[in-house]
């Protein structure tokens, strides 16, 4: 009867909170320890501390509150764990392989991405983190460390070397590193330390410019006969403006009739009068569809002409062509001459578009790429980076504390405004801009003042891009436009159409637009919000998995990935393109999970934590065989409750759940281990950790 | 209806769907009658498609040494008449009348191996379709474990399930059951509740796979892995198409970008993966599936970014050649023994340059053939042209790359 009343009771429980929206779960939980959950992740890749979580539970005054969870991020800014994340982040902007803090070799990917991590280009990122260096390092440091390694230094110091202009320095600098590496031990070698390489009196300065003319980076982007340094060039404006340039092949009228008459008449005259490689970058000179990218890039890659392997001693001039977005959203073209990659590195770091680009950088590592980020809030973000002297641990202190990542605003389908649709017109305005009646859609809204033309360029947006979805044969953006709507883009437009096309102050337009018809799934903006990466709240993910679970179980069992592809299941993004083959978690990953619990769990770590709990005097002895002779089903309703209230606050962090969301969660665990009367209390606990593990609540932050 | 997990989360948020949610038991059902399988093969690197799929001789085009470089005899080429292949193919002589050639494919220009290499894997230049494997995932409605991929692969807008054959190469056959999770996640508004359902499913199959690969090991005897993998979970139903990059296979050293020192060394690369083509064929007869054998019952699609450029370049090498390249169709719904398509060589003489060109030629897609003149219906083979040919498999469905509207297809590749 007790027990039917006791159940009774959490039906009640359940039946009130089991059907909370998602987002609520973590959302409105205990909100500081929930907050500081998520700060340590963010910032360190692992759960914060219990006894923190339990010390800042007991905290009632809101400032102290405050205090406290300022002085844990202070502490996290300085932590191992911190520069390890943050280096992993910058080598994922940098698209080149994660290096692993355990030191292991994941041959993931193709040999191109695979250069040693143990290089000057990590010791430069850790750098950045470790001392709090100005961000602008990043493109105008000229003093590397080599790692503590004789064959990674030894290697980077030959590439470097022909920097040198002055013989009598090179030489002495040269044997002064060479005493350096005979020096060292294999003791010595462990990769923790750096020595000097390059010291401003010593070397040629002229052509160094920071991570760009690093080892690293020209091995990663490796220039060819044909894309003579554009790869170069196209991801300095990817990391450093926010302009992503893709390789692609976009179908153009007069290519093909080239082609075709190229096939039928091996005379052809006068496009293949050059050889085919010279005909190539004539048309990238004067094709429209190429010139779009490769005006900025071209222009760029000069500047890294007689650097094929190594930085050249001879700077090349070049110049900066790129596109400001201003405050008002329209856009400038800038063109700036430079004498070479040192001059290129400095007058990027002058630009107000590579602040806002670096502060975006830090918006989606840490606020999430799906909260909006409105290019005024860009303009202030940037003020405050710049006020900060660039530093990054300063700039990521301001934002965690700031009321955009405590509160974020992510996108509400009832208030959809023109803002949120910026990105995806600047993308529609790319290829229209030689068009010289089509309306500039990302400069502004109302896009006329005219009532009556502003209505009719909306409509024309709703038939053009086939939004009642009539599968028209022409709607935009075409086949051969080097992208297309994603489906989350295609619901934003229809949802901002159909609510009224508000402008930034919220309001809707007088006049009717033909939306009769237009469907959309309005789940859209809840389902953009959960992903591996970048998001306002993320799931745990790649070395994040393997350092939590090693915490968690005091063991590397689960970090033994058994082949490369388990990166791609754990979410690691591919240096290729710097997207992850899966967005979130599926079955595989949690099939891992299960695997790494069953492996992992001993009576050194899952069981010890309750073991001396209050089981006795059932459980009266720390032995694992002890737990083997103890059915679950002989334990009594409290005792149940109390394992799996220990396991959750073990696993899950303490009081990162609200009080409603934890009963129900609780409630749901007894519930499965319903059917588990007849397993071994350690089977039981082994589930429960299992179940725990593979919960959106754990691997959601 | 199946519900993908991005389309149960997105109706995760509305508390009325959650009674809503299909049995995964339903979802498994399947009609083997009507299976059909996709194994897309991808060759990275660029293939010379002079010595396999589209070999030359000196005497066709009246050219030399020095437009085309040629290093096996005329007599090495074999064939039926519609359908000739190089001495690198000889694994395939077998197979004649089972496979068709799509020659002449002209890739546009030249952006890099990896964009022209999902370019002729998806149709699109841009990254912006999916692998046709994976677009005929969507069409087969995506079994358990979607597809099978060793490599990457390009999704565009589908969603689905990616399963790494590495993974299942490492599966146990011990207890795996983890059906104590559904009492756990059962009506309750949970992110993962329909991958924990995967994850239930996955377990509860996982020794019935396990002991299926090992069967199809035994009975194979392959020096690769993930041949009985695939077979495996194809005839299990939990996966109806892979994608298999050639170059993750274990047992598989080629040197295939070959811009210097081409001569025999590019051959000799080539060889080993039509002997491994070959030997996957070999594999799936040897499979019994509907009445037939499994090759029977699944298409093939063998690829590479680009050929070769024809001459030997200053190194002895060859370059990328994006004016022409070949793709390999197999399996029971190929109309085989046949190439469709063709190329030409434009000698230097004839260039004003002085550089030889091998091109694809003109097609009309009305008549199904190479012509020589201009035409409405004539135009050079694209590889959207070939993308969306593949509806032939799917009774021309418009829910296959939709996105192709307005593209004309190569006729008569597959039988109705």
């Amino acid at each position: 009867m007790k027990k039917i009343l006791y159940i009774g009771v959490w039906v009640l429980l359940l039946q009130v909170n089991a059907f909370a929206a998602e987002e609520s779960v973590f959302n409105e939980g205990n909100v500081y320890n929930t907050r500081l959950r998520k700060i340590s992740l963010l910032l360190q890749g692992t759960m914060p501390a219990n006894s923190d979580l339990e010390n800042l539970a007991m905290i009632h005054d809101i400032n102290e509150k405050e205090n406290f969870i300022e002085t844990k991020i202070n502490e996290y800014l300085m932590s191992e764990n911190y520069v390890a994340k943050m280096t992993n982040r910058l080598e994922e902007l940098y698209r080149v392989r994660l290096t692993d803090p355990e030191g292991r070799a994941f041959e993931a990917f193709e040999d191109e991405y695979l250069q040693s991590t143990n290089s000057s280009l990590n010791i430069l990122f850790s750098d950045l983190f470790s001392k709090n260096q100005p961000w602008d390092n990043l493109l105008t440091l000229t003093n590397y460390s080599l790692p503590l390694s004789y064959n990674v230094a030894n290697e980077e110091m030959n590439a470097y070397q022909f920097l040198v202009y002055n013989h009598q320095f090179r030489d002495q600098a040269r044997s002064e590193i060479e005493n350096f590496l005979d020096s060292l031990t294999y003791e010595d070698e462990d990769g923790t330390a750096s020595i000097p390489l390059i010291s401003n009196n010593a070397m040629g300065v002229k052509n160094l410019a920071g991570s760009i003319t690093t080892e690293r980076f020209f091995s990663r982007y490796p220039t060819t006969k044909l894309n003579a340094n554009r790869k170069r060039a196209a991801a300095i404006f990817r990391i450093f403006l926010c302009d992503s340039m893709e390789a692609v092949v976009l179908p153009s009228e007069s290519d093909d009739k080239m082609l075709f008459d190229l096939s039928l008449n091996a005379n052809q005259e006068p496009s293949h009068q050059d050889s085919v490689m010279t005909s190539m970058a004539k048309k990238h000179g004067e094709d429209p569809q190429c010139q779009s990218c490769h005006h900025k890039l071209d222009p760029m890659a000069k500047t890294f002409l007689g650097s094929s392997v190594v930085p050249n001693k001879e700077p090349s001039p070049g110049e900066l062509v790129f596109y400001e977005q201003k405050k008002d959203g329209s856009k400038e073209k800038i063109s700036i001459p430079v004498s070479g990659l040192n001059d290129l590195g400095h007058k990027i770091t002058n630009q107000q578009q590579y602040l806002t680009c670096q502060v975006t950088h830090f918006w989606n590592w840490f606020v999430g790429e799906n909260v909006p980020l409105s290019i005024e809030k860009k303009y202030e973000l940037a003020e405050v980076f710049d006020g900060l002297e660039r530093k990054p641990n300063d700039f990521i202190k301001f934002l965690l504390q700031s009321e955009d990542f405590i509160h974020p605003v992510n996108l509400q389908l009832d208030d959809l405004r023109y803002a949120n649709l910026k990105t995806l017109f600047t993308r529609c305005d790319s290829c229209h801009t030689n068009e010289i009646l089509a309306p500039v859609l990302s400069q502004g809204y109302p896009f006329s003042k005219d009532a009556s033309v502003n209505i009719n360029i909306l409509n024309k947006i709703i038939s053009s891009t086939d939004l009642h979805e009539q599968k028209s044969v022409d709607y935009m953006p075409p086949q051969n436009a080097g992208w297309t709507m994603s489906s989350f883009e295609r619901n934003l437009l229809k949802a901002w159409i159909t609510t009224g096309a508000k402008d930034n102050d919220g309001i809707e337009i007088e006049q009717e637009l033909n939306t009769s018809g237009i469907t959309y799934d309005e789940n859209f903006i809840t389902s953009s919000n959960f992903k591996f990466h970048d998001t306002s709240l993320r799931y745990l993910n790649n070395y994040d998995l393997l350092k939590v679970f090693k915490e968690i179980y005091n063991s590397g069992t689960c970090s033994e990935l058994s082949n490369v592809n388990e990166l791609i299941t754990l979410g690691f993004k591919d240096p290729r393109d710097g997207k992850s083959l899966i967005e979130s978690p599926n079955f595989l990953l949690l099939d891992w999970i299960k695997n790494c619990v069953e492996k992992s769990i001993s009576i050194n770590t899952g069981y010890s934590s309750f073991l001396p709990y209050p089981f006795e005097p059932k459980v009266a002895q720390n032995t694992e065989m002890k737990l083997d002779d103890i059915l679950w089903g002989e334990l009594d309703e409290t005792e149940k409750q109390t394992i799996i209230q220990w396991n959750t606050d073990l696993l899950l962090g303490y009081k990162v759940l609200s009080a409603e969301s934890y009963d129900s969660y609780v409630y749901r665990l007894l519930m499965a281990l319903e059917t588990s009367k007849d397993s071994s209390l350690k089977e039981a606990i082994k589930k429960i950790h299992v179940t725990i593990l593979t919960s959106s609540e754990f691997l959601i932050y | 209806m199946k519900v993908s997990r991005r389309k149960f989360i997105q109706g995760s948020a509305c508390a009325s769907l959650l009674y809503s949610l299909p049995s995964k038991a339903n979802l498994l059902n399947y009609n083997p009658n009507t299976n059909q399988f996709v194994f897309q093969i991808l060759v990275p690197d660029g293939m010379d498609v002079t010595l396999s799929l589209d070999p030359l001789t000196h005497a066709k085009f009246n050219t030399d040494q020095a437009d085309v470089f040629i290093e096996y005899r005329p007599d090495q080429i074999f064939g039926n008449g519609k359908l000739l292949l190089g001495p690198a193919c000889e694994a395939l002589r077998p197979y004649l009348n089972e496979i068709a050639v799509v020659n002449g494919i002209v890739m546009r220009r030249d952006t890099g191996h990896e964009a022209l290499l999902s370019y002729i894997a998806s149709g699109s230049g841009s990254a912006a379709l999916p692998y046709i494997a994976v677009e005929s995932n969507h069409i087969l409605q995506e079994p358990t474990l979607g597809v099978l991929i060793a490599g990457s692969v390009k999704m565009g807008q589908r969603l689905a399930t990616l399963t790494q054959i590495e993974n299942l190469k490492q599966l146990g056959t011990g207890n795996n059951q983890v059906s104590y999770l559904n009492p756990f996640y059962n009506n309750v508004s949970n992110l993962l509740s329909t991958e924990i359902q995967n994850l239930v499913d996955f377990n509860f199959r996982k020794s019935e796979l396990a002991s299926e690969i090992d069967k199809v090991k035994s009975l194979l005897n392959s020096d690769y892995e993930e041949i009985p993998v695939i077979i495996g979970s194809f005839l299990k139903g939990m996966s109806k198409t892979a994608v298999l990059d050639i170059s993750r296979l274990e047992n598989m050293e080629l040197e295939l970008d070959t811009h210097s020192n081409h001569e025999s060394e590019h051959l000799s690369s080539q060889m080993a993966v039509w002997n491994f083509i070959a030997h996957v064929f070999d594999c799936f007869k040897k499979i019994e599936y509907n009445k037939g054998s499994l090759f029977d019952n699944t298409t093939f699609i063998v690829m590479s970014e680009f050929s070769r450029t024809p001459f030997l370049n200053g190194a002895r090498g060859k370059d990328h050649n994006v004016y022409t390249n070949s793709v390999l169709l197999a399996g029971g719904r190929v109309q085989g023994g046949k190439s469709v398509g063709e190329s030409k060589m434009l000698k230097r003489s004839q260039r004003p340059d002085g550089i030889a060109i091998h091109i694809g030629k003109p097609f009309d897609f009305s008549l199904g053939q190479s012509v020589n003149t201009n035409g409405e219906n004539v135009n050079l083979i694209y590889p959207e042209n070939l993308a969306k040919s593949f509806r032939g498999l799917y009774n021309q469905s418009e829910n296959f790359y939709p996105q192709l509207t307005g593209i004309k297809e190569i006729k008569g590749l597959f039988k109705s």
